[in-house]
């Protein structure tokens, strides 16, 4: 029988809550660089053109369709050997991290933009709005609310993603419990830790979206 | 209630011709309408009367003729650029008013929102100015007690009377009607037919799509009977629902007989 012992944690109890601040930033900055660079390429996807679409479904297919793990070693042990750009294991990961959660937010936002109904476009177009008044008054309202949980969802997993960013020796949540195992040789407690600390931020955080989600449909 | 006819001409169609791929869906339609008249629409489904009406507010795009609102005018010539750059074309758009046939209203905002929608963001009035106007508006529709509901919670009737409001916010100089009352119970109806009735009283400029013979032939100066993305017939009022001079009208008038809707 294993002999569980989690008091050997408590001295650690700093490099995790430092660990949990590393992966909790990574999140919030990868989460908002993503947002921005998948509405960003939602929106262009919207132009009519392939001189705009191609190199966007190439983008969002090429950090879809790869594993995340490798798009992090890539940037950090490939890049600068092919451009000469060295970049710190924290500016790599973050990096691929937003890319690769840009190219699914993007598909989010974009399903999210044409799931409005054709007539609301021309409701808000016969009223004499312009393109961006459209999208900012009537489109992007509506499909924020419809787009909410996928959103959530991806937030979910883009926290999750940034332990791989130990990989590049990024001293986030998993990095530290991997440091403190090799001090204790206790993996089963410290992993076990880990893990709870992740469903204890998580698990309250997809409570509040839900609560959002009724909270915006409301009324209606 | 031809009384209005023989001002200036407020729209203008010229040729218009439009094509979805290999189907001509209008094929050389020309009309005008003076300030204050008011021209009915009638034919079969398909006939492309929607079509038209898309084509004056430029929400479709036709390949060939011409279009004028007041005094703004588009020609088309067939070429892929766009018609008019992005801040124009919102300028031509709210010269005139639409009303759909499934309302488009916005459902995340209240009745009295949606009203001040146009004012606000389109003709940037301050929201205070914009407000009181639209509370009007709604009075004026039979609504004041509506003003806070979202369109979720409001009847077909109530949906298209915010939405002819909301149409009117902007001041438009003409008011187009899709079709206004066909998704409508047919208790409804009524009390919509009523405020378009107030607006012709009012001499509102009106180009009105619909399926209710009795009230065309009442309320409109002229009907153009529409096949095929061409016109078949044009004339007065009452004549052209009355003694109609071509096969095809007659034959589509018929079914409208038989129902007792004449
Ligand atoms: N966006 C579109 N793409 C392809 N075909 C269309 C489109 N809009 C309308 N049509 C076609 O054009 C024809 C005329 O449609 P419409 O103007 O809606 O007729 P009506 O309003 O008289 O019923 C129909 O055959 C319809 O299928
Ligand atoms: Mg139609």
């Amino acid at each position: 029988m294993y002999d569980w012992d989690f008091s050997i944690l408590w001295q650690f109890r700093w490099l995790l809550l430092v660990g949990l601040g590393v992966t909790l930033l990574f999140t919030l900055a990868t989460s908002l660089l993503g947002l921005l660079i998948g509405t960003v390429v939602a929106l262009l996807r919207l132009i009519p053109s392939w001189f705009t679409t191609a190199p966007l479904l190439a983008y969002v297919g090429l950090f879809r369709c790869t594993p995340v793990l490798v798009q992090l070693i890539w940037f950090y042990y490939a890049l600068p050997g092919l451009t000469g750009i060295m970049l710190t294991p924290s500016l790599a990961a973050g990096l691929a991290l937003s890319l690769y959660g840009g190219a699914f937010f993007a598909e989010i936002i974009r399903g999210g933009i044409v799931s409005i109904e054709p007539g609301q476009w021309d409701g808000a177009r016969a009223l004499g709005m312009r393109r961006h008044e459209m999208m900012r008054r009537i489109i992007l309202p509506q499909a924020i609310t419809r787009m909410l949980p996928a959103l959530a969802n991806q937030g979910v997993l883009q926290l999750k993603n940034t332990s791989l960013a130990s990989a590049v020796a990024v001293p986030d949540l998993l990095y530290q419990s991997q440091i403190i195992t090799a001090e204790t040789y206790r993996p089963l407690e410290v992993y076990t830790a880990v893990a709870i600390i992740y469903l204890v931020v998580l698990f309250p955080l997809t409570l509040a979206v839900h609560g959002l989600e009724v909270w915006l449909g409301r009324d209606r | 209630m031809s009384g209005h006819e023989g001002g200036r001409t407020m729209v203008e169609v010229k040729d218009l011709k439009l094509s979805y791929g290999e189907n001509q869906i209008l094929r050389g339609v020309s009309l005008t309408v003076p300030e204050g008249g008011i021209l009915a629409i009638i034919g079969p489904s398909g006939s492309g009367k929607s079509t038209l009406l898309r084509c004056i507010n430029l929400l479709a795009r036709p390949s060939a003729g011409s279009v004028r609102v007041g005094s703004e005018a588009v020609t088309f010539d067939g070429s892929k650029r766009r018609i008019l750059p992005d801040r124009a074309l919102a300028a031509f758009r709210s010269n005139t008013g639409m009303v759909f046939q499934h309302f488009n209203l916005f459902p995340h905002m209240t009745a009295l929102e949606n009203v001040m929608e146009g004012p606000v963001t389109v003709r940037k009035r301050p929201r205070a100015e914009a407000e009181a106007a639209a509370r009007a508006l709604l009075a004026k529709v039979g609504l004041s007690d509506k003003a806070d509901a979202y369109p979720g919670k409001l009847s077909g009737g109530q949906k298209q009377r915010v939405a002819i409001a909301r149409a009117l916010a902007i001041e438009p100089s003409v008011m187009m009607f899709d079709e206004a009352t066909s998704a409508l119970d047919p208790e409804l109806v009524g009390e919509v037919l009523a405020v378009i009735r107030q607006l012709s009283n009012e001499g509102m400029t009106m180009l009105i799509v619909t399926h209710e013979m009795a009230f065309a032939r009442q309320i409109a100066d002229r009907i153009i009977f529409m096949r095929d993305g061409l016109i078949v017939e044009e004339g007065p009022a009452q004549s052209l629902i009355d003694n109609p001079v071509e096969e095809s009208t007659r034959s589509f008038l018929a079914h409208f007989k038989g129902a007792g809707l004449t």
